[in-house]
């Protein structure tokens, strides 16, 4: 039986070798979907962890980094037990780095945690002007737009494309991170939330769902 | 009794503002914030707004930031003015004369010898990445920080002997995958801002009113289209 707490923990603690034996000892089992989604759960519950201890200062950039490897390395190992590949998808997310940024560690830690977490993710990459933005919503039809970035300027940039997809009349619920996303610049770029915390980004995405 | 002038400042241009003081021959008041709080600019508005609130015996404080992460918005003092520079953060400071410095931000990582000696700097991320996961992960580690980045600019303002960090910094690059390159920097920014002549790129906030975005606006629009045409 799996101890989820241990596997938060082991997550939390970046113990990759840990995080593996608990997870192929767990497959090994065929436990049902429902039971592998409370191990991903456990794993995002880790990553916030990650999270915490980042912002506290006592992780590096490096540890988001390995975060993010380790959790989708966990989650490829839960996928035999995840359930097919057709069931019903959580939503669908369009994220990117904003115009003139081409930070995407975050983001991409984002996208590996809104996948696991069921959503169905569309990564548009970096530099992404605010009129692709505009034309894949209208594509796609999101439930979410999320931008992120981590030069100061990035903020203009959303704001840029926050003011796009309005005057496109796309009605999706938007979210921002990176480094320098505030309650203050939240407003400023008009988005409905903000976080500097990529496991506390995929909880607000799914509250919108 | 009111004293005059106090000037708070990122320590992470430490160097930079001591040249500055010492090339104008002034000396005020100085706190030096640490520089691990531009990584965090929730945590920095909420420090520097106590070093506001803390210190308004003074007519006027300087605040040695540009518009990093955005924290300096909203802040606001009670009875002391707050004077700060229309920069977008303090690579523009030290960079304000160069052309293109707006396009080439994207892929191009900045230091300086205050950004090589940090406890999250470059080169203790790089350290720890190597200790805590060995050569090789820490090799996948960086090579994902940086894949996105093409240089490592080293920015020469004087204010530091360039001889004793330049191995490392080089060091950096090379491991890191990047082209090298040292740039001529300069301090003239923060001159003009602690001799209060000040001009178009100087903002004062009275008190009781909030910083906002507006107040970098002018500035940080010209130097951007600036950048873009030239």
């Amino acid at each position: 039986m799996l101890d989820l707490k241990v596997l938060t923990q082991a997550v939390g603690d970046l113990e990759e070798e840990d995080v593996m034996e608990l997870l192929n000892d767990f497959v090994a089992t065929k436990p049902s979907e429902a039971e592998a989604q409370e191990a991903v759960a456990a794993c995002q519950g880790g990553m916030a962890i990650v999270g915490d201890l980042f912002e506290k200062g006592e992780y590096f950039v490096g540890d988001l980094i390995f975060a993010g490897e380790l959790l989708t390395e966990a989650i490829n190992v839960l996928k035999p037990v995840l359930g097919s590949e057709d069931s019903a998808v959580a939503g669908t997310i369009i994220i990117g780095t904003v115009h003139g940024d081409l930070h995407d560690i975050g983001k991409n830690i984002f996208k590996s945690m809104s996948e696991a977490a069921g959503f169905e993710v569309i990564d548009l990459g970096i530099d992404v002007a605010p009129e692709l933005f505009v034309e894949k919503a209208k594509d796609c039809n999101p439930a979410i737009i999320g931008m992120s970035g981590v030069l100061t300027l990035a903020i203009d940039s959303m704001k840029e494309t926050v003011d796009a997809l309005k005057a496109a009349g796309i009605d999706a619920k938007v979210i921002i991170g990176g480094n320098p996303v505030t309650k203050e610049s939240c407003e400023y770029v008009g988005a409905d939330q903000f976080t500097t915390n990529a496991a506390e980004g995929v909880k607000i995405c799914q509250s919108w769902v | 009794m009111k004293k005059s002038i106090l000037l708070i400042v990122c320590g992470m241009i430490q160097d930079e503002m001591s040249l500055a003081m010492k090339n104008t021959n002034i000396n005020y008041d100085t706190i030096w914030m640490s520089a691990e709080l531009h990584n965090n600019p929730d945590l920095l508005k909420l420090e520097l707004q106590k070093e506001i609130n803390s210190h308004q015996e003074y007519d006027m404080i300087l605040l040695g930031y540009g518009n990093c992460g955005k924290a300096l918005i909203g802040l606001q003092s009670d009875h002391a003015r707050l004077a700060l520079l229309r920069s977008e953060d303090c690579i523009q400071m030290l960079l304000h004369n160069k052309e293109k410095l707006k396009s080439i931000r994207g892929e191009t990582y900045f230091i300086t010898k205050g950004w090589m000696m940090g406890k999250k700097s470059l080169k203790e991320e790089y350290h720890y990445a190597i200790n805590k996961y060995g050569p090789k992960r820490a090799e996948m580690i960086m090579g994902i920080m940086f894949k996105n980045y093409k240089s490592l600019m080293m920015i020469d303002s004087g204010a530091y002997d360039l001889e004793d960090w330049i191995h490392c910094a080089r060091h950096l690059s090379q491991v890191l995958k990047l082209d090298f390159i040292i740039t001529q920097g300069d301090v003239e920014l923060l001159e003009m801002f602690i001799s209060l002549e000040w001009d178009h790129r100087v903002v004062v906030i009275e008190p009781g009113t909030k910083i906002t975005m507006d107040d970098f606006g002018v500035e940080c629009a010209v130097a951007s289209c600036a950048n873009r045409i030239s």
